[in-house]
């Protein structure tokens, strides 16, 4: 289970002005939920993910996973959440094995486990030809089974997962959308970012949208549509934005 | 910080770092193949050219009277041909002889009437061959000069001795091993800061802005990995990189060096000075044992600044202004003529250099090396803390905006009880580094004013500015706590048998390291009272109160409480103890008070109270100033003994007492620790 309260963060970017590029974000995600954040580039997404999986630390507010909150246990925290984000990499010079055995160890687990979860997670995502292979030497899709492995190497209660998609294939798109499912059959918690309504509409219990680091409206889809008075993400979004512009204005 | 987390990023970082082919060539393929190559090649070039050169006979033509004789003698000289030339000077220029003899007037007549004929020997001085052959025209005439200087002597019936009364002669009498110590300090110490810096170039780029170009440090960072297990891996990488770079390097010279050496004296026949020449092996040992403190301070200062960086490309353009300007202290120090002062011992990389070259030539004394390893430590740490200051910066680690992401404002920390272990430590070392430039400084001017701004606005000022800029709790970081009247008795006790048992130990401790007079007469014109205005009541303040209370709020105030969260009760006795020890900066200092340091931080941990360690530093140092000036009670002098005491130690009766005191001090402080604990609970 995650939970936010009231997250805030500013950025002071050396010679301009400070950005608020969060502001009061509440809302939480239950077991075996994936709840869905939405927005342009630039709406916040990616810092509200990083301020959950305690990469990046608050301005104000807090957040819990299960009944830690984040900043009295940074590190214990980490061992329940899977972070996995368009823009994490790997190490190129590692080869597959190799780097879910650094990992595994950050993580604080024994050799032997790590052996026996790379066997389970390789059978799983069809790893066992390119394990032994470098990861500079991988096709996008198998480096992004390399991090989809990663992941859930240490097995977490929660995946956060930011635009996970973006840049993918169609075929390997639909591996990450498989892994989601899987993981919500499984009770985890998954909160995840993307501009593809489609994976949204067809993941999501319910849907976060963001825009200029507002949460300006949270629900199942069902919801979003009724009070949006349309019938897909798409739509719904639009209208929030252009009814959140003419009040500003 | 967990040891198997770092462990486990240092052993990837540096298998990572060793599949890179661009690693590998700077570190082992430089080393191993271009040195040797450079210099054995550069070396065969040289003896083939000097043997072609040896082999070339020299064309000389005569300028004015060419006599027979003349031509003779010239003739006579080995690998000299006289040559016609109409116009000898142009011809010279031209490269078509290479030397010309140019007499001035008559020849013959004036040598047989006893008189000095003028000669010339022309050359141009861009030209090998022609410098070869005035160099044998040379000998070759001061040789006929000699038997004519002789014949006329025989002549006139007089001794060679005749016409020299003196013989002089210039002898070296320094040992072989100094002689090449010279030579070799003025080089390898400059090359091996050379290396270890580029040993730490492409790691420190690689592991910090390259992983960020990368997109792998995000990954990182969302492990349970905290951020100065990270940093520590990474620089202990970059170290160990650094380490074995400037290793092969040196091995790598080391040998080449020994086989051109031998390849040398086989070639050259005045091989005297390839002879005499031999490595001093020790040396290369304390070589290795000050490149670690080097290494040190070298890669976390890389590391710091490469992190700034957020790719690859900018952090070269950050590091080799960089790079240019760490190497600019290390030519200076060879500058002949630059040597370790106290001063020097100081100033970064600059004493590191100066200390090889006296090390080598066996000039460096136990208190320059002990000072510039300190030093060189100290600034290492402080290199290292600012490091891990930085990788805790979220915009440096995560930042996407130009340019350097450094600012700092006091909005951004939350409110905090004491510094962190790391940030204690830190703010030591800027503090030592402080005291060394800026309170010399400031005492250099005017002794008593100058220690009072050393300890009220550099120890004091500067602690309590950076506690307040860092939102830390002055109350609990600095143990403002009402000191109980049973903590003040315990503590005096305490502080009474330890000052008594610190005068016996000096008495030993001067057995083995005595302070040398000069620097004890030094130390001793501190009380002159005479011409201090106020005389013995400024001096008890200044050098008395003062640093009891400046040096307590700083040392067992904000040192103490950031380091104990992760030291303990023994450790951070122990460590504090040693780094009041060598904030003195005097090796003879150093243990005698790290042990009262020691014995104060023991009492500020079991009363929770700063007032206790204040009053027992300002009695101890008040008591010292009172027995220096002659100010002491009678009975005072005579129970002490104190004249024998500081060389034969006490009377063994006051000794016992001593001894009685620490442990009538120790179990008050216990028994009342025990009971507010007690109390807590």
């Amino acid at each position: 289970m995650i939970r936010a309260e009231h997250l805030r963060k500013v950025f002071w970017p050396p010679r301009s002005q400070p950005v608020e590029a969060v502001k009061d974000a509440s809302f939480s995600v239950a077991d075996g939920e994936v709840l869905g954040l939405l927005g342009p580039n630039g709406a916040g997404k990616t810092t509200l993910l990083r301020m959950l999986g305690t990469i990046i630390v608050p301005t104000a507010g807090h957040c819990w996973i299960g009944d830690i909150r984040a900043d009295e246990a940074q590190d214990e925290i980490r061992r329940h959440i899977g972070f996995l984000s368009g823009n994490t990499k790997l190490y190129g010079r590692l080869t597959a094995r190799e780097t879910l055995y650094y990992f595994g160890r950050l993580y604080g687990m024994a050799d032997p486990l790590i052996a026996q979860r790379i066997d389970e997670i390789g059978a799983l995502l069809h790893m066992q030809e390119f394990l032994e292979r470098r990861c500079e030497s991988l096709s996008t899709g198998q480096t992004q089974k390399v991090s989809i492995a990663r992941v859930i190497l240490h097995d977490p209660e929660v995946l956060i997962l930011d635009e996970p998609t973006l840049g993918l294939d169609i075929m390997t798109s639909q591996a990450i959308l498989d892994f989601i499912i899987d993981a919500r059959t499984r009770q985890h918690s998954i909160i995840f970012s993307t501009h593809y309504m489609s994976d949204a509409e067809l993941l999501c219990d319910r849907v976060a949208l963001m825009h200029r680091g507002e949460i300006m409206d949270i629900g199942a889809k069902s919801e979003l549509y009724a009070r949006s008075g349309t019938d897909n993400l798409h739509d719904a979004f639009l209208r929030m934005v252009e009814e959140r512009e003419q009040a500003t204005a | 910080m967990n040891a198997r987390t770092v462990t486990t990023i240092l052993r990837k970082e540096l298998l990572d770092t060793l599949r890179d082919k661009r690693t590998l060539i700077m570190m082992i393929g430089l080393p191993i193949i271009l040195y040797p190559a450079m210099l054995i090649f550069g070396m065969q070039i040289a003896i083939v050219q000097q043997n072609k050169l040896e082999e070339t006979r020299s064309r000389v033509a005569i300028e004015g009277v060419a006599t027979a004789q003349l031509r003779d003698w010239l003739n006579n000289i080995e690998m000299v041909d006289v040559v016609e030339s109409a116009a000898p000077e142009e011809a010279l220029l031209a490269g078509n002889i290479e030397s010309v003899v140019r007499v001035r007037g008559e020849l013959d007549p004036v040598l047989e009437q006893g008189g000095s004929v003028p000669v010339e020997i022309l050359f141009d001085s861009t030209e090998l061959e022609s410098r070869d052959a005035a160099d044998r025209l040379e000998d070759g005439l001061e040789k006929v000069t000699k038997d004519l200087r002789d014949a006329r002597l025989h002549k006139a019936g007089l001794a060679v001795a005749y016409i020299e009364p003196l013989k002089v002669k210039q002898e070296d009498l320094a040992p072989a091993q100094k002689t090449s110590g010279m030579v070799l300090g003025l080089l390898v110490p400059l090359l091996m800061v050379l290396m270890i810096a580029l040993g730490a170039f492409y790691p420190a780029i690689d592991l910090t802005a390259g992983e960020k170009e990368r997109g792998t440090f995000e990954t990182l960072l969302s492990t349970p990995a905290t951020k100065l297990e990270i940093v520590t891996g990474k620089f202990l990488t970059v170290f160990t990189l650094a380490m074995a770079t400037g290793i092969l390097n040196l091995a790598s010279m080391a040998l080449t060096f020994l086989f051109m050496l031998s390849q040398f004296s086989a070639a050259v026949k005045d091989a005297t000075f390839v002879e005499g020449f031999q490595l001093p092996l020790e040396a290369f040992f304390i070589i290795l044992l000050v490149m670690i403190p080097l290494g040190f301070l070298l890669s976390s200062m890389m590391m710091s600044v490469a992190v700034m960086a957020r790719s690859f490309k900018e952090a070269q353009n950050y590091i080799t202004p960089f790079f240019l300007i760490v190497l600019l202290p290390a030519f200076m120090a060879g500058i002949p003529g630059t040597e370790l002062t106290p001063f020097s011992e100081f100033v970064p990389i600059y004493n590191v250099v100066l200390l090889f070259r006296e090390l080598m030539t066996d000039k460096a004394t136990v208190d320059e090396a002990v000072s510039v390893f300190v030093s060189t430590a100290a600034y290492a740490s402080l290199a290292l803390w600012f490091s891990a200051w930085l990788f805790q910066r979220e915009e440096v680690v995560l930042s996407e905006e130009r340019g350097i992401p450094l600012t700092v404002r006091r909005s951004e920390f939350r409110p905090r009880p004491t510094l962190t272990p790391g940030g204690a430590l830190g703010w030591y070392s800027v503090m030592l580094i402080a005291l060394f430039y800026l309170g010399s400084l400031v005492q250099q001017w005017k002794l008593i004013p100058g220690l009072l701004i050393t300890q009220f606005v550099i120890l004091l000022g500067g602690t309590l500015a950076v506690l307040w800029f860092l939102k830390v709790d002055w109350r609990t970081a600095l143990h403002l706590r009402r000191l109980s009247a049973r903590g003040f008795l315990g503590a005096l006790l305490l502080g009474a048998g330890a000052v008594l048992l610190l005068i016996q130990f000096s008495a030993y401790h001067n057995k083995f390291l005595p302070m040398p007079k000069m620097l004890e007469e030094e130390f001793m014109k501190l009380f002159q009272t005479e011409n201090i205005p106020g005389g013995i009541f400024t001096l008890l303040f200044a050098v008395g109160l003062a640093p009891g209370l400046c040096e307590e709020l700083f040392m067992r105030g904000a040192v103490l409480s950031g380091v104990r969260q992760r030291l303990g009760t023994w450790g951070s006795v122990l460590v504090i103890g040693l780094l009041f020890g060598v904030l003195h900066i005097s090796i003879y200092r150093i243990l005698p008070t790290a042990l009262l340091g020691a014995a104060l931080t023991y009492m500020v941990l079991r009363t929770g109270s700063i007032w206790s360690s204040v009053a027992v530093h300002a009695l101890n140092n008040c008591f010292g100033v009172l027995v220096a000036t002659g100010h002491a009670p009678v009975f005072v002098e005579t129970a002490l003994n104190i004249q024998e005491a500081e060389k034969s130690g006490l009377p063994w009766l006051t000794l016992v007492a001593a001894v009685v005191l620490v442990l009538v001090g120790v179990g008050i402080l216990e028994w009342q620790w025990n009971r507010d604990r007690g109390e807590r609970r």
